[in-house]
């Protein structure tokens, strides 16, 4: 793989946490039957690194190309582990409120009933995907949102669950029933 | 004087300020008076019939009508005056061409509340104008419908006097009604238009320059009696 | 309100140039609403086409070209995608169900789609409305075919009548596949989608009416009979494109990511919901300048009117001093034209709504059949009548001009008669 595709990679990384971290100093206090405030960071167990692998194997990884086998495996083997994000079990029912950029999934062309939240722009397009502890799907059906244009970034309040997903991994995802989608000016 | 439904002193009005028009020293007109106003073109006697309806405001002077100082009233309260009070007929194109004939004859009581309950009090006011109309010898063709405009001058012209009678309005303020008909109408036109004044109690003004009318009335006012002076030539 | 029935009398004394300005408020208010309409009714029909599957995987050609194509039935596919890799991706351990997708053939109009008995599970549309059968069932055998609402109704088949696939979109004659007519075993309920005008069968159909055609036409003396084919291996080589459904929504971009580097062949995948999404932001520049003429049309109707009711007052004034000889003051008169402005943007606003849901019928019907999405036609929503309202409102504004040119002459002329 090429310096510059690691450079990627490794930049795309700390803008995702480095994101999160800059939007609240401290942790976020649990409070039962209100509103919690949760940032992309509190959405990743503490211990958790997802750069580990990349730091591993960072030098042997900067002579290589793209083509070559052992920097595929490599991405194949990064894009497995993120695939696979532990998720937070404690926030499991809660009441949270989250900004993040929306993704239409479904919607009639006014208004979405479901989308993804991820943590910043273009997250789909030149960069590799979030962790999946970084994406959030969010429903919407029973108050559609009135979508402005693509990637707008909003407010979602509502209650996180986490979904375990029904493969041999037994990994989990994060879901939303929101409440409340608020637009975020610009 | 006691009585007088119309009085003016002193009275100046001029369309440009500096320039007198009319200058009237004393005028006084009693209730039910038949008054013929006769002067050379030009002499002011539409103005006159402005000044007073209330219309424009003279320069100087007093202008008492049934009573009321109508200088001292504002544009709106003139206005309403008028509706309450007058009832007046042009020389032509008396009448709004996208109404009926019974519509046209019931105008001033859409603007104006007494006359409209004086109408109402009599009948209806849709029964009060076809009355009048009848009266005037157009109860047949009130009947038609169709444009007010294919009338008859003649016609038109008894029409515009059931609407200035509508409602019992005190004064009756006449243009040269009869200027536009034929001579052998013109005598008919005014005898209807004197019963039906008679009728009603109401005060008549007639401006016009057919001196051949002015026997037929009781009074006859010449614009220099009352004090008319021209403008001077090089002002 | 005295004044406002003097206005309406007034108008309609001048009926022909009247007809004129409601005429023309009226065109503009049709294009308005009418604009506006289409735009959210298209939006919808598409949104609603497909629902629930998380990517649309064919060939590498553009996203929009791929989704148009293999959910829409619009335009044509310039490439493949082979049975292996449709297997490979199928067999990724997010993957919970793939529908495979073949196009390409025509009867008599309509699209032909090969496909599986999992088109019949998995399609949805509508916010995850399944597929039902008004009759009959899915297909079985390899010359089953079933039938989009559309179809049946306009071709008039039923359950057990029989069709001709044509090679290609359009069906002629020579194209025909006439030795292997199909059969029909079910027909679907309408979907308002392009389902509806789809022909459906399945792979190994498709595979057996082509064998002896690999050149694009009928190979001279390769012909196998319909039995006779049913015996062979009928597996396909490749296919157009094929619907994935995930285990979870939110491993969409991993799994996208996935295809987009698939080394054996150049795949593309699109998440539905974000391709339509950049297709209404590049298309919503040309609506926004749209809606922006149909402004300047209604724009130039109040126009219209306000030179009618000025170039008509001079002639006016007559009528004027006769009404404020009777009493009126010069507000009633400015009343008097403010009516009439009001008055024929009213009627025009009407003409307007009535033009507007007849040509949404008529736009229906075309556009049910040419493209097969279905337009819904509702009674006003609370933008058109805030639209309708703001009309009204600069009717009125634009008719104070000519009524305050009134008002001054009222107050000038007087009484005073102009002969």
């Amino acid at each position: 793989m090429s310096r510059t595709t690691v450079f990627v990679l490794l930049v795309a990384i700390g803008l995702g946490v480095g994101t999160g971290r800059g939007l609240e100093a401290q942790p976020s206090k649990v409070d039962p039957g209100s509103v919690q405030a949760v940032t992309w960071k509190d959405l990743v167990p503490p211990g958790y690194d997802p750069d580990r692998l990349l730091k591993k194997y960072y030098d042997d990884v900067a002579n290589l190309s793209d083509s070559d086998p052992r920097a595929q495996r490599l991405a194949a083997a990064v894009r497995k582990a993120w695939e696979n994000a532990p998720v937070v079990e404690a926030l499991n029912n809660k009441m949270v409120k989250l900004s993040g950029f929306l993704v239409t999934l479904e919607g009639d062309g006014k208004a979405v009933s479901e989308f993804l939240l991820v943590p910043f722009f273009g997250a789909c397009l030149h960069v590799p995907p979030p962790p999946s502890n970084q994406i959030v799907l969010v429903r919407t059906a029973a108050k559609p949102f009135k979508i402005k244009h693509m990637f707008e970034t909003v407010a979602v309040t509502g209650r996180l669950r986490t979904q375990l997903v029904r493969n041999d991994l037994a990994s989990a995802s994060y879901v939303m029933e929101a409440t409340h989608v608020e637009p975020q000016g610009n | 004087m006691t009585g007088s439904v119309i009085e003016a002193r002193d009275l100046e009005f001029g369309w440009t300020p500096g320039r007198p028009l009319l200058r009237i020293d004393h005028l006084a007109v009693g209730a039910t008076e038949r008054v013929f106003v006769h002067g050379p073109s030009g002499s002011g006697k539409s103005s006159l019939l402005s000044l007073l309806a209330g219309v424009v405001l003279p320069q100087r002077g007093s202008l008492r009508v049934l009573g009321t100082e109508l200088p001292g009233l504002a544009g709106a309260a003139r206005d309403a005056f008028r509706a309450d009070h007058f009832g007046i007929i042009f020389q032509m194109f008396n009448l709004v061409p996208y109404l009926s004939i019974v519509e046209n004859v019931t105008l001033p009581c859409r603007f104006s509340e007494r006359r409209r309950r004086q109408a109402k009090a009599r009948g209806g006011v849709e029964a009060e104008a076809r009355r009048l109309l009848d009266h005037l010898d157009l109860a047949a063709t009130a009947q038609l419908p169709g444009a007010v405009m294919r009338l008859s001058v003649g016609q038109q012209q008894r029409v515009a006097a059931a609407r200035a009678l509508i409602g019992r309005p005190e004064i009756v303020l006449a243009d040269e009604p009869t200027s536009a008909l034929d001579a052998d109408r013109r005598e008919a036109f005014l005898r209807l238009l004197f019963r039906e004044c008679e009728t009603e109690r109401a005060t008549l003004l007639f401006v016009s320059h057919d001196r051949s009318l002015e026997c037929l009335f009781d009074r006859s006012l010449a614009l220099d009696d009352i004090g008319y002076r021209p403008a001077p030539v090089n002002a | 309100m005295p004044i406002l029935g003097l206005a309406v009398k007034s108008l309609l004394n001048r009926r022909l140039t009247a007809g004129l300005m409601v005429a023309s408020i009226g065109l503009s208010v049709m294009l308005l609403l009418g604009v506006e309409r289409l735009r959210t009714q298209a939006r919808a029909g598409f949104a609603n086409t497909i629902s629930g599957t998380d990517l649309v995987v064919g060939a590498r050609t553009g996203a929009t070209a791929l989704l148009l194509h293999a959910v829409f039935r619009i335009g044509y596919a310039t490439n493949n995608v082979s049975w292996t890799s449709y297997q490979d991706i199928a067999r990724h351990p997010r993957v919970r169900w793939t529908v495979p997708l073949s196009l390409g053939d025509s009867v008599r109009g309509f699209a032909v789609l090969g496909t599986n008995q999992d088109y019949f599970r998995h399609y949805k549309y509508a916010r995850h409305h399944g597929l039902e059968f008004a009759s009959g069932r899915p297909f079985d055998d390899v010359y089953d075919a079933v039938l989009g609402a559309a179809v049946a109704q306009e071709l008039d088949l039923r359950v057990d009548g029989s069709l001709v696939v044509a090679h290609g979109a359009v069906d002629v004659d020579h194209a025909r596949h006439d030795d292997k007519p199909f059969r029909v075993v079910g027909i679907l309920k309408k979907t308002g989608t392009p389902v509806d005008r789809t022909v459906h069968v399945s792979l190994a159909g498709l595979e057996a009416i082509h064998i002896g055609w690999q050149s694009g036409m009928r190979a001279p003396g390769a012909s196998v009979s319909a039995d006779d084919a049913r015996r062979q291996d009928l597996t396909p080589r490749s296919i157009t494109a094929f619907l994935v459904g995930l285990d979870s929504r939110t491993a969409v971009f991993h799994v996208q990511r996935s295809v987009n580097d698939y080394r054996k062949e150049p795949l593309l995948a699109v998440i539905p919901g974000i391709v339509l999404q950049e297709l209404w932001d590049a298309i919503g520049v040309a609506e926004q300048a749209l809606l922006g003429v149909s402004g300047l049309v209604a724009l130039v109707g109040l126009g219209g009117m306000v030179t009618a009711l000025l170039t008509g007052l001079n002639e006016r004034r007559r009528e004027m001093a006769v009404l404020r000889s009777v009493g009126a003051r010069p507000r009633h008169v400015l009343a008097l034209i403010v009516g009439e402005a009001g008055a024929l943007a009213a009627a025009g606003l009407a003409l307007g709504v009535v033009l507007l849901y007849l040509g949404l019928f008529v736009a229906q019907s075309f556009i049910q059949t040419y493209i097969g999405l279905a337009i819904e036609i509702g009674l006003p929503s609370r933008y058109e009548w805030l639209l309708l309202a703001s009309v009204l409102l600069a009717s009125v504004m634009a008719g104070l001009w000519p009524a305050i040119q009134a008002y001054r002459y009222s107050l000038v002329d007087g009484m005073t008669v102009h002969v």
